[in-house]
């Protein structure tokens, strides 16, 4: 029997086999299909525990002291709310972390949130809550660079990834007591926090299982936020922050829906600048140092593709000392190519004024209701003394397996 | 003679165009008549599928792929028809599977926000992008069709219902009456003897099938023939086939400060 004998009759096969499925396909009755009963039940409450081992890898251009090549980690993280009354709520949010690296073994601890919220009223209409403890408040409408989030200074936690998304997620709250009141007119909020720490924010470092109020509560601080209730098609929101040895910023946010298909924002901060400590621990690089006004805004748009991507572009830029210009961008295709449960993204940030950036991708397969295994790549590129130049890391990867309980 | 001829022509031109106007009279009439009965099947299949006033419903949707069971999922969906018009806003609590638990999802008219309790954040989406999740089909049931479309008459028909029985039914089409509609146009087949829904195929404006439902299993709840299970099969992807299974559809009272998006990360769900 030739080769061309065989091909033919794989090919032959391989028809049958696509017939045999097709007609298989066909046979299919809708109306027929009933769920197996080995599946749990869909309404089952989560535990709000999940476990992440992940691996890491790291190209570097340089080496400094400290920083691994390669890492590993476990983590245990759980966060859960507990309704104890009709009007009080318990919080409770943890990460717990076990590193090996190149450089060494670790254990980190990160209390992100440990409150208690009390409600009252709604006679009117209008419902009045105080919350006391460690609180994790994020504010901003923007996707990759956020002005107006006042209390992400010093919050984000190293986690190997610079996805912006990953770091909201696991920062750590600030020890605040707010008061909110929600009604009618929209949200109005008020937050008193308390420096806790003299200690420099590096401390937090040396000990990595304290709580590290150093790093959210160093100074006395007061946020002021309104949210008035406005159409269906425009949102807007402003905000006051008050920190001890700095002048009072304020912020706006906005959010308009254009066509069913497009959310655009704006997002800008602005006060007197003061103090010495770098506001963005993610976006462009700014440092203030002598006192005068200066602005940072983020615009952008998102953009729902009929193909099922989301796309968001935004530009950030900034007045501050060194202004800086950047830009953001993400793709977001979940479901990807019509298989379910597999999710891609991509995102870069590009500095306008050096041409450096950062991109990271991102690929996630939830395998079954409990487990979700998750492949990133990054790389910083740029020319040696530019912003993501002069990183040390050049490239970096990363598993990670999640088990939800 | 020439008057004669010019007296005769209009008489002829008049009879003509009277037999035309009261020949066609009827026809309009029951044109008109046919989309106001349309207009009033199609609030009655409302009030079929959706009790009165607020109301909370529990979800459970599993997803089959080529006849094999790939997802199961859990939504708890409250409902209140909103003061400006009686169409419904959403609050959607995401209940499994368990990475996606207590997310909730808020559509109140055009203003869309997902709430991810990990980040305690609130993200503005579109509605097109709304309708790429499984909480879109949720609107499937907690919609009121009546308020967002025109129905016209297109005729009766025998279709197979859900249970697979030949079922007389009236055929409507409904056209979106306002813009940020996730359907502008439904194919709508309902049963008249009794107004219970059996079929509907929602298209884009381009005219594309997005999904085609088939609304089965009905049983007495709040005091009506409702039916507790659709079948929704995805338009582009014949083998996608969502079961959608309601329990615990509950008259209840939502506040208006639930569907706020400075609420979402208040929401404990009592």
């Amino acid at each position: 029997m030739t080769m061309g004998m065989h091909h033919l009759l794989l090919c032959g096969l391989a028809l049958c086999c696509a017939l045999a499925s097709g007609a298989q396909a066909q046979a299919i009755d809708p109306l027929a299909l009933t769920p197996t009963d080995d599946t749990p039940d869909p309404t089952h409450a989560s535990s709000g525990l999940r476990l992440e081992v992940q691996a890491q890898t790291a190209d570097l251009r340089f080496k400094p002291a400290g920083l691994a090549r390669q890492q590993q980690r476990g983590v245990l993280d759980f966060r859960r709310e507990w309704t104890l009354r009709p009007h009080l709520k318990l919080g409770l949010s943890n990460r717990l972390e076990q590193v090996h690296a190149d450089t060494g073994s670790v254990t980190r601890h990160a209390l992100r949130e440990a409150y208690a919220s009390w409600r009252w009223g709604g006679t009117d209409g209008a419902d009045n809550y105080l919350d006391i403890g460690r609180v994790q408040w994020r504010n901003g409408v923007a996707s990759g660079f956020n002005p107006s989030d006042f209390l992400k200074r010093g919050a984000v936690l190293d986690l190997g990834t610079q996805n912006p998304q990953a770091l909201r997620e696991n920062r750590l709250g600030t020890v605040m007591l707010r008061q909110q009141w929600l009604g009618h007119f929209g949200s109005l909020q008020l937050a008193f926090i308390p420096k806790l720490s003299s200690r420099p924010s590096t401390a937090a470092q040396a000990n990595p299982r304290e709580p590290a109020w150093e790093r959210t509560n160093a100074e006395d601080a007061a946020l002021l936020r309104f949210a008035p209730k406005t159409g269906e098609t425009w949102t807007a929101e402003g905000l006051l922050y008050d920190r001890a040895g700095e002048p009072v910023r304020g912020a706006l946010n906005l959010t308009g829906a254009v066509g069913d298909a497009w959310i655009v924002h704006a997002e800008w901060a602005g006060g007197r600048a003061g103090g010495g400590a770098a506001r963005n621990s993610t976006g462009p690089n700014t440092t203030t140092a002598a006192s005068h006004h200066d602005q940072e805004l983020a615009v952008g748009a998102s953009w729902t593709t009929p193909w099922g991507w989301i796309a968001t572009v935004e530009r950030h830029q900034s007045s501050t000392i060194g202004s800086s210009d950047a830009w953001f961008t993400r793709i977001a295709w979940d479901n990807a190519f019509g298989l379910r449960n597999i999710n891609l993204a991509a995102f870069a940030r590009i500095n306008s004024s050096d041409h450096s950036r950062l991109w990271q991708l991102d690929a996630r397969w939830h395998l079954n209701d409990h487990h979700s295994l998750a492949l990133i790549w990054g790389q910083y590129e740029g020319s040696p003394g530019s912003e993501y130049g002069r990183v040390p890391t050049r490239a970096y990867g990363q598993a990670t397996w999640t088990v939800y309980f | 003679m020439l008057d004669f001829k010019r007296i005769l022509v209009r008489w002829m031109c008049q009879r003509l165009l009277m037999t035309a106007v009261l020949g066609l009279w009827p026809a309009h009439w029951a044109l008109a008549q046919n989309n106001t009965d349309a207009q009033a099947l199609l609030v009655a299949s409302d009030a079929v599928r959706n009790p009165p006033g607020s109301f909370s419903v529990q979800l459970t949707l599993t997803e089959f792929r080529k006849g094999a069971q790939t997802n199961r999922s859990g939504l708890l969906i409250y409902a209140k028809p909103s003061s400006t018009g009686g169409q419904y806003s959403n609050l959607v609590r995401f209940m499994a599977p368990a990475r996606d638990a207590n997310k909730l999802m808020l559509r109140s008219g055009n203003d869309l926000w997902f709430y991810d309790p990990a980040t305690k954040a609130s993200v503005r989406i579109s509605a097109q992008q709304r309708l790429l999740g499984q909480a879109s089909n949720g609107d499937v049931m907690s919609t009121n069709l009546a308020r967002d479309y025109s129905a016209q008459w297109v005729g009766e028909a025998v279709v197979k219902d859900g249970e697979g029985r030949d079922c007389s039914c009236v055929h409507l089409r409904l056209k979106s009456t306002g813009a940020h509609v996730p359907y502008p146009s439904v194919d709508y087949w309902i049963n008249p003897s009794n107004q219970r829904p059996v079929m509907a195929r929602f298209f884009t404006s381009e005219g594309r099938l997005l999904k085609t439902a088939y609304f089965r299993k009905f049983q007495l709840v709040l005091g009506l023939q409702r039916p507790t299970e659709t079948v929704i099969i995805d338009g582009l992807d014949p083998d996608w086939v969502t079961l959608m299974q309601s329990t615990q559809l509950t008259p209840r009272e939502v506040p208006d400060s639930w569907l706020q998006r400075d609420y979402l990360a208040r929401f404990t769900g009592e």
